[in-house]
């Protein structure tokens, strides 16, 4: 949770980046709703919360570079910290094209170093260097389009679940 | 200073505003900083030590790092 300017890991271990603020309240309910396993939303940063300028950067589809190599630093820095780390999981619009969408976030991770990269779509990929797993999750799960897609479908009743 | 007298520094902090205050500088010198974090873990001290661009990037990152 973001408190006085920073955010503290308080989750059980999983770590999920997000493009936008709308997505990361989305899957922030969801895991309210859900009862899911307590997750951490590091980014984006909420408009209302406290947090300096520099993490408003950490904002878009093309941010998720930043988010990787931020958390890569912290499980090198602080590898207590990192050990109770166990997945961090990315998940971003399928937009009008799956594969281009997923070789985006791939290259991301892969640019940003040390984490394992998730050859398919929902592949939990464990590492080998004691760096947390990475999953990589399209919205909507199939086809195409973002998350406004899957709430007008599901609300309009044209998708099950 | 610690260029004009060929000295180094090292500075103890648990301040937030003391980190953000060195964000400008850093960014400038990274070369020049390094991280220490010293903790505890099971019963053991022990250090880790960031180079100055990582340092940055964490905290900038806004992840909270004194601890």
């Amino acid at each position: 949770m973001w408190k006085n300017g920073t955010f503290i890991l308080e989750g059980d271990g999983i770590i999920l980046l997000s493009e936008g603020l709308a997505d990361r309240k989305f899957f922030t309910k969801l895991v309210e709703h859900h009862a899911l396993p307590k997750m951490d939303f590091p980014w984006p940063v909420e408009d209302h919360e406290e947090a300096s300028e520099d993490t408003k950067k950490f904002h878009g589809k093309s941010s998720f570079v930043n988010m990787v190599k931020a958390l890569a630093i912290l499980v090198k820095g602080y590898p207590d910290l990192g050990k109770k780390i166990k997945c961090v999981a990315i998940g971003t619009d399928a937009g009008s094209d799956r594969a281009r969408s997923f070789r985006c976030v791939r290259s991301q991770i892969e640019n940003a170093g040390n984490f394992p990269i998730p050859d398919e779509v929902l592949e939990v990929k464990a590492s080998a260097n004691g760096f947390p797993a990475v999953v990589v999750m399209l919205i909507p799960i199939k086809g195409l389009g973002g998350l406004e897609t899957l709430c007008v479908e599901a609300f309009i009743g044209k998708r099950d679940g | 200073m610690a260029n004009e007298n060929e000295a180094q520094i090292f500075a103890s902090t648990h301040s937030l505003e003391f980190l953000n205050a060195l964000k400008p500088i850093m960014s400038k010198h990274p070369d020049d900083f390094s991280l220490v974090r010293v903790y505890q873990e099971n019963g053991w001290g022990r250090a880790t030590i960031l180079q100055g661009d990582e340092a940055i990037t964490l905290i900038k990152s806004g992840l909270e790092i004194r601890m």
